[in-house]
């Protein structure tokens, strides 16, 4: 008997240890205590203005900025204990999170805090104070994008992700609470600590909190989520979790959620045009392919490619090959497919319908099929789909469809428009999946401009 | 000799048949499940397949055989579009690779639906056992003309085992549940019906016609539609209007179903329903004025399944009974699936008791690992080698969470048995995971 991991929690500002609730990680089923929960603490009430309110964007950026210089995992104790800590409740491997890590830094880049700001705002202005407008008609007003009060909801498949969120937040001013996964109750904790270590009173590290509880725990959530104490909840991802909050919204109480999405990849016949094409286009679909292992959203899962069955069994060989390589995001062996996956790879093969390159092991898998299979494809498995056209596989992308990396680049032009309308939300190279255009929209969102309280002061004389 | 196989065979029915050493039987079931890989190896696509690949040709003890069960759901691994696109060469060559026996000359000429498919199968000696769709696409598993009558006979048997009540006694048979068309379950009916009910007139719930997986195609096909994104409004609006118009005509069989019961209050009775469907007949009966003080003494009940999602009173259990007037050991309560032949009936101790051709596989939560109990009792994802069945691979890993121990149980009985408390692991709160990665199925809504 292994004893349970601590997992303080942290409000506003102060770190709060304790061992008062024994918790157990979903995935790996691993222990670990929490302090109780102090609503009245963790609720700053409306009577308070935010802590932010007065403190000039350009500040806020500044802090992050530094805050960000602080979190390389070198010089960082707190995120080096998480990384021990985090092996116990987390399936990504160990490397894969110590990657993570090493580019959390990036969340809170200037360039890239610019641009997120640029993007989601037409006036930054309105983030620092009331900016004033006049209508058609003369009609004197003013606005401000007024901070919020939020709940973000945090995905346990990205511990890095907090660093994002944490942002998020602090951009737009908002009181912040942070809702820890069981599969990481750990490093939203240490990077605020790491904020807390710059300035324990500074009103950013006053704005955060990040607690656990169990999801689903009415006597915190019934409490909680009020539209007198909280207006947006921000979700990254859906499942159980979401479908629970959604019965606590209603006036007042929006959710913003990142929803659930597949992503794939579209391969024109020119990848054939020469083995170098093949290996080249193999290289870079398994790269999409195994992001996160293949937890991310934006990995790629299906494939359809154009092509008769030799070229495409050609690229299957490839493709298998390239799966089974350590990359930064990726490991060589990915945890095995579930039984029941495993069961209906199975039958279809012994009746003859698919043909399948690689084994259970975790190595990555290819199958080939003339439909895309009718399970979600994971732990690094691609469903390579011959089509006559890409055009046919369109009919294959519908509103969960999240990023379509195409190969040759220049077929992204022919087929966007019709993507979109279809309901996918980004298209990009093949095997740039991993990458984005800084300030780019998310799940065909800006988030941040629907995370601010939009007021008004019409002045009409 | 006679085959191991045979003398496990033997034991349905026999007197002591849930009162033997598991130690004693081990070896016999061992060697019955050699004797069923043997000689199914050769019939069923996937066993084949598995067996190559785990590299596994023979059964001497019973890890041998974990990496050869199948998972309940590869009785629905085909592919939602063949049935949808009505493509009965694909489907039958996927029952093939699940089943013993082939499926060649089926002649599907004249198959227009599920319904005619599965028909036309009867002339192949495949005759499908299926799941209702209700929830998801049906399952869907091949049995032969032996596991049907050796399904009706185990059941009858585990009755009249549980209950103590005996063979040829007159009862007026109450069916107070739809009733689904299928040559498994009709002869389960019938067997009980012919066991005690030759005085009286049976009495079934509903409109006289039976439920066919067929008739829940419309539903099937709307909720792949919906998730290909092809589904118009028009369509939805049309099926949630015959979905409305089902469940009236469900609510107006129940309200007949009342007065039925009332009706046969004065004759013994041998009533079979689910909990939630006969808490809303106890309801109405005692809405009605009655209660256990009017139906006659003696009564029995069989019960199937657990509550599947519905949502009763705390005193449901005995709130059935007392209206009702069954006494606790004249209720049958029995563990089983469609996935096997037996059924594991609850003893007077509250416990199931696993028939003696069945092998008990206690394993951990992914199915992969086979659990010790000790002389304990063990919390373990069931999974079970029936060896009686032909028609398909007896092993098979279920969806239900329970507890089983192998020690002899408080009833007085040796053997393997199972605790009341069974969950569907599906069912366990979900707990707070949360991903950014899902698919298309978290955005189709209405017709789950």
């Amino acid at each position: 008997m292994t004893t349970a991991l601590a997992a303080p929690h942290f409000v506003q500002g102060a770190l709060i240890g304790g061992d008062v609730v024994g918790h157990r990680s979903r995935d790996l089923g691993a222990d670990f205590v929490t302090p109780a929960i102090d609503l009245d603490a963790l609720v700053m009430p409306r009577s308070q203005l935010p802590p932010l309110l007065d403190i000039k964007l350009s500040e806020i950026i500044d802090f992050l900025v530094e805050a960000g210089e602080r979190l390389r995992l070198d010089r960082n104790p707190h995120l080096q204990e998480c990384l021990e800590r985090i092996a116990a409740t987390n399936p990504l491997p160990r490397r894969v999170v110590e990657n993570l890590y090493r580019e959390a830094p990036f969340f809170l880049n200037r360039q890239l805090l610019e641009s997120i700001v640029d993007s989601n705002f037409a006036h930054r202005e309105a983030l620092d104070g009331w900016v004033e407008r006049v209508d058609a008609y003369g009609n004197k007003g003013a606005i401000r994008a007024f901070p919020p009060r939020m709940v973000h909801m945090l995905a346990g498949n990205a511990p890095s992700g907090c660093v994002s969120s944490i942002a998020q937040g602090a951009l737009v001013k908002a009181v912040n609470i942070f809702k820890m996964p069981s599969s990481d109750p750990f490093t939203t904790v240490a990077v605020l600590r790491t904020m807390a270590e710059i300035d324990a009173t500074h009103p950013v590290v006053r704005s955060m909190s990040a607690v656990y509880w169990q999801g689903g725990d009415t006597s915190i959530e019934r409490t909680l989520y009020r539209p007198q104490y909280i207006d947006k909840i921000v979700a990254w991802g859906g499942g159980d979790a979401i479908s629970n909050v959604i019965q606590y919204l209603g006036p007042g109480i929006e959710l913003v959620s990142f929803d659930p999405k597949t992503s794939i990849s579209m391969i024109g016949r020119e990848a054939f045009a020469s083995q170098d094409t093949v290996a080249e286009v193999a290289e870079r679909l398994a790269a999409d392919t195994t992001v996160f292992n293949q937890e991310a959203c934006l990995a790629s899962r299906y494939a359809f490619v154009e092509g008769d069955q030799a070229q495409v069994e050609m690229l299957c060989d490839e493709l298998v090959e390239r799966l089974g390589v350590d990359r930064d995001f990726a490991s060589a062996v990915a945890p095995p497919l579930s039984a029941e996956v495993r069961e209906e790879v199975e039958v279809m093969t012994a009746m003859g319908d698919i043909k399948v390159w690689g084994r259970f092991d975790g190595r990555g898998m290819v199958i080939l099929s003339d439909r895309p299979v009718e399970f979600h494809p994971s732990n690094k498995t691609s469903n390579v789909v011959m089509v006559p056209s890409l055009d046919d596989a369109v009919r294959y992308v519908n509103v969960a469809t999240q990023t379509i990396g195409v190969y040759p680049y220049a077929r992204k032009a022919q087929l966007r428009d019709r993507l979109a309308s279809a309901g996918a939300q980004r298209v990009c190279r093949l095997g740039t999946a991993n990458a984005h255009v800084l300030g780019s929209p998310h799940d065909a969102m800006y988030p941040l401009q629907r995370f601010v309280h939009w007021m008004g002061d019409d002045d009409i004389a | 000799m006679t085959s191991a196989t045979q003398r496990l065979m033997d034991l349905v029915g026999a007197n002591d048949c849930f009162d033997i050493a598991p130690d004693e039987l081990l070896p016999v079931q061992l060697e019955a499940a050699h004797e069923r890989l043997q000689c199914q190896i050769g019939g069923i696509g996937l066993l084949a397949y598995r067996a190559a690949s785990v590299g596994i040709n023979e059964v001497n003890e019973p890890a041998d055989l974990v990496p050869l069960l199948f998972a309940h759901t590869a009785y629905k691994s085909y592919a939602e579009g063949w049935l949808n696109e009505r493509r009965w060469d694909r489907m039958g060559r996927w029952l093939a690779t699940v089943s013993t026996r082939p499926v060649e000359g089926l002649d599907t000429d004249g198959v227009e639906s599920l319904d005619d498919w599965i028909k036309q199968l009867e002339t192949v000696g495949h005759y499908l056992s299926c799941s209702s769709g209700t929830t998801g696409k049906p399952a869907m598993l091949s049995c032969t003309e032996g596991d049907i009558a050796l399904s009706a006979r185990i059941n009858a048997e585990a009755l009249l085992w549980a209950t103590g009540l005996n063979r040829g006694e007159d009862r007026k048979f109450l069916g107070l549940g739809p009733q689904f068309a299928a040559p498994r379950e009709d002869a389960i009916r019938q067997a009980m019906i012919g066991a005690f009910s030759s005085r009286y007139e049976p009495y079934q719930f509903g409109d006289g016609e039976p439920i066919t997986v067929g008739s829940m195609m419309d539903m099937i096909t709307l909720r792949r539609k919906l998730a290909d994104g092809t589904a118009r409004p028009g369509e939805i609006a049309d099926f949630e209007r015959i979905a409305g118009q089902r469940a009236a005509d469900m609510q107006a069989s129940a309200v007949k179903a009342i007065d039925a019961v009332i009706d046969a209050r004065s004759l013994p009775l041998l009533a079979t329903g689910m909990f939630a469907t006969l808490y809303q007949i106890a309801d109405g009966i005692r809405a009605k004025g009655y209660s256990g003080d009017d139906f006659s003494p003696n009564n029995a009940l069989m019960v199937a399944g657990g509550l599947k999602g519905a949502v009763l009173p705390p005193n449901y259990r005995e709130h059935v009974l007392e209206t009702f007037n069954v006494s606790e050991e004249r209720l049958y309560h029995m563990y089983s699936m469609r996935e096997i032949n037996a059924t594991f009936p609850l003893c007077h101790a509250g416990r199931y008791h696993i028939s003696p051709w069945v092998i008990m596989l206690p394993l951990d939560v992914s199915g992969e690992r086979l659990l010790d109990p000790g002389d304990g009792e063990i919390e373990a994802r069931a999974a079970f080698f029936d060896t009686s069945i032909e028609g398909r691979w007896g092993g098979v890993i279920s969806g239900d969470r329970i507890t089983v121990s192998f020690d002899r149980c408080q009833c007085g009985h040796q053997g393997p048995t199972v605790g009341r408390d069974i969950a569907r692991y599906s069912d366990l709160p979900g707990g707070d995971k949360i991903t950014c990665a899902g698919g298309i199925d978290a955005y189709v809504r209405g017709v789950a």
